[in-house]
């Protein structure tokens, strides 16, 4: 039911305001991502002498090599998992706190800005943060060396099992905020009467929070999972500067391997062709959940 | 005292401790990185680790500042330029991506323009790793020589959270009443007018909330200010990452000192806008 | 043996003493209004009796039984609020089988229920509809139906009719006060509009400033006001109130004011007072009366059908009202006449408002 707009003889209005935002969309966005379709389609691989004009066109060669390294399907599936992990950690959290901080807590006004700090925080500063949390001489392992009562001195980062985790510790802590305040929001705005009617009619705690509560959450849920899962597959940052996608690969995220082969080797088809690849996936997965919230607004 | 009473009063204290346990541990590793800050070199990897410095002292923040002589000083001089170049990048390109996107999200949300596929046009350059995006962006920077200077990476800021800013946006304008844009329609408003003077006003929490979102973006960017810029415009988190790297050797006290001081600005603003994120991190989603 | 007591509630918000001591005792089965100017404390009242705030000091009893520890699910209470508080969520159907869906009674019971009273409140049709698409006076039948389901004991309603507009506000009152008979259960009912308050009330209890000014039938509290407030904020229009001075006479007194000279028998003082005169405009008598009280120029005339209004100004520039039948019409301008009817007159102190006479 869009509004018909009355055409003056010139461009109508809407049209307008929504130019820029199409112009820089268009030549900052389409553009490179036409050069990548380009690059992805040909074998341009600049160290190997190969310039921009000599590259010879490949079809889908690049793809059928990038999907059969293993590092690569490895990444994704680890990236995956990562993000996935996050996902539910920080709902889990945000939704604890979201709603203890509903009631009446003392201190609530200073915990809550307390809280969403790390958000804002740069990763770098994280990743640097949870580096010396983390090393061997680090308070953690002094935490879990009392609790254990024997001498824990792990090197988490070049443990092949266990670096992954000050890496899914420190998106987590990184993240959290986010799922907290966008559940905090909902449930305070919430209108006081429905939960107090609710309550009259005879409602336990946990009957307000099933059928009152969630439900009125669902829109806003999946739009913070998408937004969140969307950064999430993204994760570059801490990889980068805790473990640098090792000991080995252990660690690599889809990021991280773009950047090993696009920047340090050069592979820019190669590159190209593995972005593509995780483009569409991630469209398919998102238009599904955007359909939804789309469909649910009006 | 009835048995529910007793059930809830239980249950609160219970609630107390577990809010406070769990807000201890969140809170963490933001009091090990202000500890450090304050750290003298000799406590900065000890063990057992420092909780607290012994002899506290600011010259990790002097550090910061002043930069220092020697071998080191070929490439950090002092934060203080990076600092305000930060300050300068990320307000520039958040403010132009908001306003560009009321624009575009008011389009979208009043009139429809283009459906459901044009958003999602909008949206999709989000979901592409920047990673890919790089090698291009550079091609590109190199051809129209925006390689390291501000509007460059000004540009490449709007680009990339123009979706956010649209989408959030729209969230907040769909929130909006039919009956307000009726009432300014008969009125005799324009279009323009009424996004000025009515709609504004209405999602103002959700305005300051994507702001706030999009500063946090742009002043957190590594990755693009990696790679499109180097000595010329250099923002803070280049900065950071350089007092990380091998060359500097380990420099944990200055780090943690320009941590802290890189999260303030946004700490404030956050702070500054608190009120509103209470109804703006509905998205819209919810009617008031 | 009186339904629901409250004895001696006291709340306090920060600065502001939001409930003073109220006391009030209500029979099972009445239809009790609670009316006041916003700010007069009768919501956070309402609000202590559903459970949802506490008092600092007194008690709330049903039937003998203390419920002042009684969290709000547990008191067996109907609640209708002001800005209706539907499950916008659900639908209409959902929102009044709500209440027997907590306590998982089967399906056939429920429905059977949902149905009986749809009928009985004539929303069967809306039965479907989603929560957002009802106008305010559907919404707020709905609003009702969803408290008929669990059989509360009895009823509290917060401003039910604050958001309809003014014809369907006498059409819904109706609707409650017929409510009120089939069910035969006590009411609460909580509005700051006196009309309201007359036309529903079995008994009615004036606050303002925390404090119960008067209880008692709305007939009495009408006749007997016990001070000014009281006095000027039951009828439409309100009370005329006319300062002036009181001398004492052999008979009685003499009331000076305004340029009105009205005999007070049986009113008898040492000396001269400062008070204020209270007369309702139905008893100011307009015309050309053998004795007259004093003199006063029309300003204007509402010839309302049944009734007219007359808006006199009497000297020293007060203005009153006089309500009088059809036929008297007098000009605009005209001077004329005023006698107020001898048993009708109030006298009030003039400070703090507390009825001297009768």
């Amino acid at each position: 039911m869009s509004e018909r707009i009355k055409r003056k003889g010139k461009i109508p209005v809407n049209i307008i305001m929504l130019l820029p935002t199409n112009i820089i969309i268009l030549f900052l966005i389409i553009i490179p991502t036409i050069l990548v379709i380009w690059f992805s389609l040909v074998n341009f691989q600049p160290t190997f002498g190969i310039n921009f004009w000599e590259s010879k066109f490949v079809f889908l060669d690049n793809y059928f090599k990038i999907l059969m390294d293993d590092e690569f399907v490895k990444a994704v599936i680890r990236t995956v998992y990562i993000s996935l992990i996050c996902l539910g950690v920080e709902f889990t959290i945000g939704l604890l706190i979201a709603s203890i901080l509903t009631g009446n807590i003392h201190g609530k006004k200073i915990l809550y800005p307390l809280l969403i700090i790390p958000i804002m925080i740069p990763p770098i500063v994280i990743g640097n943060n949870f580096w010396l949390i983390f090393s061997a001489n680090g308070p953690v392992n002094q935490i879990i060396s009392i609790i254990l009562n024997t001498e824990f001195k792990v090197s988490w980062f070049s443990h092949p099992k266990y670096a992954i985790i000050p890496i899914i510790l420190s998106e987590i802590w990184h993240w959290y905020p986010l799922t907290f305040l966008i559940l905090f929001s909902g449930l305070v705005n919430i209108s006081t009467s429905e939960i107090r009617a609710a309550k009259i009619l005879g409602a336990t705690e946990w009957q307000l929070s099933w059928r009152i509560k969630f439900p009125k959450l669902k829109g806003i849920i999946t739009i913070a999972l998408v937004i969140r899962m969307m950064e999430a597959l993204k994760v570059f940052d801490v990889v980068h500067l805790l473990t640098h996608g090792g000991p080995g690969t252990r660690t690599e995220t889809i990021s991280f391997y773009l950047f090993k082969y696009g920047f340090k080797y050069s592979r820019i088809s190669y590159v190209s062709a593995g972005a593509w690849i995780i483009l569409f996936i991630s469209l398919l997965g998102f238009s599904l959940a955007l359909r939804s919230v789309l469909v649910e607004r009006k | 005292m009835s048995d529910s009473m007793m059930k809830y009063n239980v249950r609160k204290g219970l609630a107390h401790i577990f809010l406070y346990a769990v807000t201890a541990s969140l809170l963490f590793p933001l009091f090990w990185m202000l500890m450090t800050s304050f750290k003298s070199p000799n406590e900065w990897v000890t063990y057992p680790p420092t909780w607290i410095p012994t002899e506290p002292t600011i010259s990790n923040y002097r550090f910061i500042f002043f930069g220092s002589a020697g071998r080191f000083a070929r490439t950090y001089s002092s934060a203080v330029i990076p600092y305000l170049n930060t300050v300068f990048v990320a307000v520039t390109s958040t403010l132009v991506a908001i306003v560009i996107g009321v624009l575009g999200s008011y389009s979208l949300s009043r009139f429809k323009t283009g459906g459901s596929l044009t958003l999602l046009s909008i949206i999709m350059p989000r979901m592409f790793p920047p990673m890919a995006m790089i090698i291009p962006l550079m091609i590109f920077f190199q051809l129209i020589r925006a390689i390291d200077t501000y509007w460059g990476l000004i540009i490449v800021y709007i680009g990339f959270t123009l979706p956010y800013s649209v989408l959030m946006l729209k969230g907040f304008m769909d929130g909006v009443p039919k009956e307000f844009t009726e009432a300014a329609m008969l009125d005799g408003l324009s279009e323009w007018q009424i996004l000025y003077k009515i709609w504004l006003p209405i999602i103002k929490n959700g305005l300051m909330t994507t702001t706030l979102f999009l500063l946090i973006l742009n002043w957190t960017e590594y990755t693009f200010a990696l790679t499109l810029s180097s000595r010329g415009v250099e923002t803070i988190t280049l900065t950071l990452a350089k007092l990380f790297s091998n060359e500097a050797g380990t420099y944990y006290g200055p780090q943690s000192a320009l941590g802290i001081l890189a999260a303030i600005p946004t700490i404030i603003f956050g702070i500054f806008i608190h009120k509103h994120l209470a109804y703006g991190f509905t998205f819209g989603a919810l009617k008031r | 043996m009186p339904g629901l007591v409250l004895n001696n509630i006291s709340k306090r918000y920060g600065d502001v003493q939001a409930l003073d001591g109220i006391n009030l005792q209500i029979q099972d089965g009445e239809f009790c209004v609670i009316v006041g100017p916003s700010g007069s404390g009768k919501t956070t009242l309402l609000n202590i009796i559903a459970g949802f705030t506490k008092p600092d000091d007194g008690e709330v009893t049903v039937d003998g039984k203390p419920y002042n520890q009684l969290s709000p699910r547990d008191r067996n209470i109907g609640m209708v609020f002001q800005d209706i508080g539907l499950f916008s969520h659900l639908t209409v159907r959902k929102n009044i089988s709500f209440g027997l869906e907590i306590k998982k009674s089967s399906k056939k019971d429920i429905d059977k229920r949902v149905e009986e009273i749809a009928d009985r409140l004539k929303i069967r049709k809306l039965l479907d509809k989603k929560v957002r698409l009802l106008s305010g006076g559907e919404a707020q039948r709905v609003a009702i139906g969803r408290t008929l389901i669990t059989d509360p004991s009895f009823f509290l309603f917060d401003e039910p009719l604050g958001n309809l507009d003014a014809n369907l506000r006498v059409e819904m009152l109706t609707e409650i006060k017929r409510l009120h008979l089939h069910l035969k259960k006590t009411f609460i009912y909580v509005t700051h509009d006196q009309e309201q308050a007359l036309s529903a009330a079995s008994r009615v209890m004036i606050m303002k400033d925390g404090k119960a000014l008067q209880k008692g039938p709305p007939r009495e509290i009408y006749n007997n006001p016990i001070g000014k407030f009281v006095a000027e904020f039951f009828g439409v229009p309100s009370m005329n109130l006319i300062d002036g001075t009181i001398i004492p006479e052999e008979d009685g007194s003499l009331f000076q004011g305004a340029g009105l000279n009205v005999k007070v028998k049986g009113y008898s003082q040492s000396k001269k007072a400062e008070v204020t005169l209270g007369v309702r405009p139905t008893d100011v008598v307009v015309g050309n009366q053998i004795t007259e009280d004093g003199f006063g120029t029309i300003n204007s005339l509402e010839l309302l059908g049944d009734k007219n209004q007359i808006y006199l100004t009497l000297e020293q520039e007060k203005s009153i009202i006089a309500v009088t039948s059809p036929e008297v019409r007098p000009e605009l301008e005209e001077r004329v006449k005023i006698k107020l009817k001898e048993n009708r007159i109030f006298l009030f102190d003039r400070d703090q408002g507390g009825r001297l006479y009768p």
